[in-house]
């Protein structure tokens, strides 16, 4: 597919992806790192979900009303692959956020939280590879 | 338009120097708004990604300067997207049945 072409929230979410992922890279070494590096990840996943969730909904209505192009289904698919890409991040960003929450009460940083940072990396890859597949050129 | 992968490989060498990570990460975000606005700017095909962009910068920016205000951890939870679309009456089911028609 052309980039000229390429829905933009899939090419916003690519840079952006790229942003967090080098934010969760040095993410845990303080709780004020990391909690910064949660409300970044909060504002970017908010941004890119909500246009994803935007742009799914006017192609199904589009669908409804009968007006559906080839291009929209098209569409569709990529779409739908970032939507389980999303929602894979949020249950990540959301046990992360948990795992701040304990260290914060109890002074003592718990010991998976390393692992989830590591497993939203993964997930940022994910939307990488995404975006590398419908011909975005990311880092 | 400026070359956003060009930015991007510019600020990671950028952070790469760079022990604070936060200010890293700000310059990044900064170059990036400001290529885009560049771009917004001459109207150029891609301006509409631009504006989004442009967008996401100021919201990452906003995250990591906080404003010296503390950052309060239940307000950092966030919805599936698939909740979302569920609430406004779009199923998985609908997709599925548009995607199973191509």
């Amino acid at each position: 597919m052309p980039q000229k072409t390429m829905p933009k929230v899939l090419r916003a979410s690519a840079v952006s992806f790229g942003l967090l992922a080098m934010l969760l890279s040095g993410c845990g070494s303080t709780l004020g790192k990391a909690k910064q590096t949660a409300a970044v990840s909060q504002k970017v996943y908010a941004s890119v979900e909500a246009e994803t969730v935007k742009q799914i909904a006017a192609i199904i209505e589009k669908d409804r009303s009968g007006t559906i192009t080839k291009d929209d289904k098209d569409r569709l698919v990529i779409l739908n692959d970032l939507r389980k890409v999303l929602d894979k991040f949020a249950d990540a960003h959301n046990a992360y956020v948990a795992g701040l929450k304990v260290w914060e009460d109890s002074k003592t940083k718990p010991t998976d939280l390393d692992d989830l940072s590591m497993k939203m990396l993964e997930i940022v890859k994910d939307a990488q590879d995404l975006a590398k597949r419908l011909g975005i050129r990311v880092r | 338009m400026a070359d956003y992968n060009d930015v991007l490989n510019n600020a990671l060498s950028e952070i790469g120097k760079d022990q604070a990570q936060k200010t890293g990460a700000m310059r990044f975000l900064a170059s990036l708004k400001s290529a885009m606005n560049i771009a917004a700017a001459l109207n150029v095909p891609c301006a509409g990604t631009a504006s989004m962009l442009i967008g996401l910068a100021d919201a990452g920016m906003s995250a990591l300067d906080g404003n010296g205000q503390p950052i309060d951890l239940d307000k950092l939870y966030v919805t599936k997207a698939t909740d979302d679309l569920r609430s406004i009456g779009v199923s998985e089911d609908a997709i599925n049945k548009i995607l199973s028609s191509r």
